[in-house]
């Protein structure tokens, strides 16, 4: 496996995908911040804004970023026919999948780091974390266990479809469909649990009596929606954006379990697999 | 005689479709074996299923006497090379940025013998153009230098002329003919181009319908299509007396039968076993080519 793994990081060293993925990041990740800094200094002055709240952005971002590099880095196996080559030297299919999850997950977290580091802009004016070391470090811990489930959905696709274009397309899509669905969860959970209204009365406008919200979910509906926003990664990015992880060990525990299943199923089904 | 490849009984079904259906087929060491089928015929299944690309759903195959459902097989895969219809070659890198990245799949210490490789193959002097801007003839002969890493015995081309102009052809014909001569590679080289295939091979391999029909060497097929005047006599031991006496190579075929090589004069021949009561019922010139000797195999009337 490593004779193919480093065929593999030899040829992402020149990948463009990647460069360019990578190149996105960091320009991104200084305009937000900057842009996250101006905020604070004059459209929020009178809030206390600190870095927490812009430098954990890219946990919503990763997942496309591993998506794209996924389906286009491995999709060129299929395209240019070279993943012949490994099976044909002598390699195992289970080999040659494992190389190429390890691939995806270091590409990810490389992206990911440009971002972290990039970002680092916007503590001159935004100071440090106020979740502090400890609290930094286990989000980063949460990131990348949830970059190694990202890294496990897209290589599985894009190991088991021989068509490049519709790897990436599927990629893309999936992801945007599970992070829209991700997010009507969340902004369920968000509904306040008592609303009240605003009435115009003879001494002007007045606020009603707090009543019940009827799109408060409640009991054991809003455990399963917790638990489908700990479980799924682009949940707990969305959470990791927000500042509100409250749930780490799950989240952590989630993502191993997606790892672990899609890399089982997807060996499987490439083993299976008759290439062309 | 030892083998590099053998096949017993392989059958791949795609749904109900038999891509092949039993092949058995023997490759000696050091030969150019040419396998030959109309396309369908499940030349490309049998690569395929050799290369490791696919697995059989009935039967076995041995590489080097290693059977494909031992472990080692994956060992006895790395004694080959292979180029499987298109040549599997990174378009956005140069020709030895492809050859460096297959050594490192290799896991070989140096990238010394890049240049040789292609020197070998002729593209020592593409320099930093990377493969997407290649003829496909150059392509091609990338696809047989990525092959050759790591010094394979054997080598599977699967329609490595396809689509290539005339001189194309003869650089890849010349390529092969070089390796398997000076570097004693045995070859597999699937083809429906008989007449290309004629000018290179040892051993002919005859597919059809997924099964193989008709397995021979160059030698006896050649035999077999050499010009020849086949004769209906009343006597072949007549016959056989007097192309003695002219000093003619001849095959006698039954006792009515027999197949004369080389030029004769038929008026003279006549008159010489006519003078000994023997009479000459029919003559036909005979000159089979490959082409007419498969089409004859497979049926006749359709195209390969």
């Amino acid at each position: 496996m490593y004779k193919v793994l480093s065929a593999n990081f030899s040829r992402l060293r020149k990948d463009k995908t990647f460069w360019l993925c990578m190149a996105v990041m960091l320009v991104y990740s200084v305009v937000y911040m900057l842009n996250g800094c101006r905020q604070a200094v004059v459209d929020l002055a009178e809030y206390d804004c600190c870095i927490d709240e812009y430098y954990f952005h890219f946990a919503i971002l990763t997942g496309a970023f591993c998506a794209l590099f996924a389906s286009m880095f491995l999709g060129t196996e299929y395209s240019d026919g070279t993943i012949r080559n490994k099976i044909i030297a002598g390699h195992t299919r289970a080999e040659i999948y494992i190389a190429n999850l390890l691939t995806v997950f270091s590409a990810t977290l490389f992206i990911m780091m440009v971002w972290l580091i990039g970002a680092l802009v916007g503590i001159p004016v935004l100071g440090t974390w106020k979740i502090g070391v400890s609290g930094l470090l286990l989000y980063l811990v949460i990131a990348v266990f949830f970059t190694a489930a990202f890294s496990a959905i897209f290589t599985c696709l894009s190991m088991n479809c021989e068509n490049k274009a519709i790897t990436a397309a599927a990629s893309i899509f999936l992801f945007l469909g599970v992070f829209i669905f991700t997010s009507m969860i969340y902004n369920a959970l968000s509904q306040p649990q008592m609303v009240s209204g605003v009435e115009i009365t003879a001494n002007g406008m007045e606020m009603s009596e707090a009543a019940p919200n009827p799109n408060y979910i409640s009991g054991t509906m809003r455990a399963v929606y917790e638990f489908i926003l700990d479980f799924l990664p682009t949940g707990q990015g969305l959470k990791m954006w927000q500042v509100e992880i409250s749930n780490p060990v799950r989240m952590v525990a989630s993502s191993v379990f997606i790892t672990v299943t899609m890399t089982a199923g997807g060996i499987y089904l490439f083993r299976k697999k008759n290439l062309k | 005689m030892e083998y590099v490849l053998k096949t017993n009984s392989l059958k791949k079904y795609y749904g109900s479709y038999k891509a092949l259906n039993g092949v058995t087929m023997n490759v000696p060491k050091g030969a150019i074996y040419g396998f030959v089928g109309k396309n369908g015929a499940g030349k490309t299944t049998l690569i395929r299923l050799i290369c490791g690309l696919q697995e059989p759903s009935e039967g076995e195959y041995f590489i080097y006497g290693i059977g494909n459902r031992q472990k080692e097989i994956v060992k006895s895969r790395r004694r080959m090379g292979a180029v499987v219809e298109t040549p599997s070659v990174y378009l956005e890198m140069t020709a030895v940025d492809n050859l460096k990245q297959q050594y490192r799949v290799l896991g070989l210490p140096s990238f010394d013998g890049i240049a040789d490789i292609l020197k070998l193959v002729g593209l020592e002097n593409t320099g930093r153009k990377k493969v997407k801007n290649f003829s496909l003839g150059m392509r091609q002969r990338l696809g047989i230098a990525i092959a050759l890493a790591g010094d394979p015995d054997f080598l599977l081309l699967d329609e490595p002329v396809n689509g290539l102009d005339p001189q194309g052809i003869v650089e890849i014909r010349e390529l092969i003919l070089k390796l398997n001569q000076e570097h004693a590679i045995t070859v597999l080289i699937s083809s429906h181009i008989l007449d290309e295939l004629s000018k290179l091979a040892t051993h002919f391999g005859f597919i059809d319908n997924g099964r193989i029909i008709k397995e021979i060497s160059a030698a006896d097929l050649e035999s077999i299509c050499r010009k020849r005047i086949h004769l209906t006599v009343s006597d072949t031991k007549v016959l056989s007396r007097v192309l003695d006496e002219c000093g003619l190579e001849y095959r006698i075929l039954s006792e009515y039968e027999a197949d004369i090589f080389g030029k004769i004069s038929v008026t003279e021949l006549t008159l010489k076993l006519s003078a000994q009561d023997c009479e000459v019922r029919s003559m036909k010139e005979c000159d089979e080519s490959l082409e007419n000797y498969y089409i004859n195999l497979v049926g006749g009337g359709r195209n390969v």
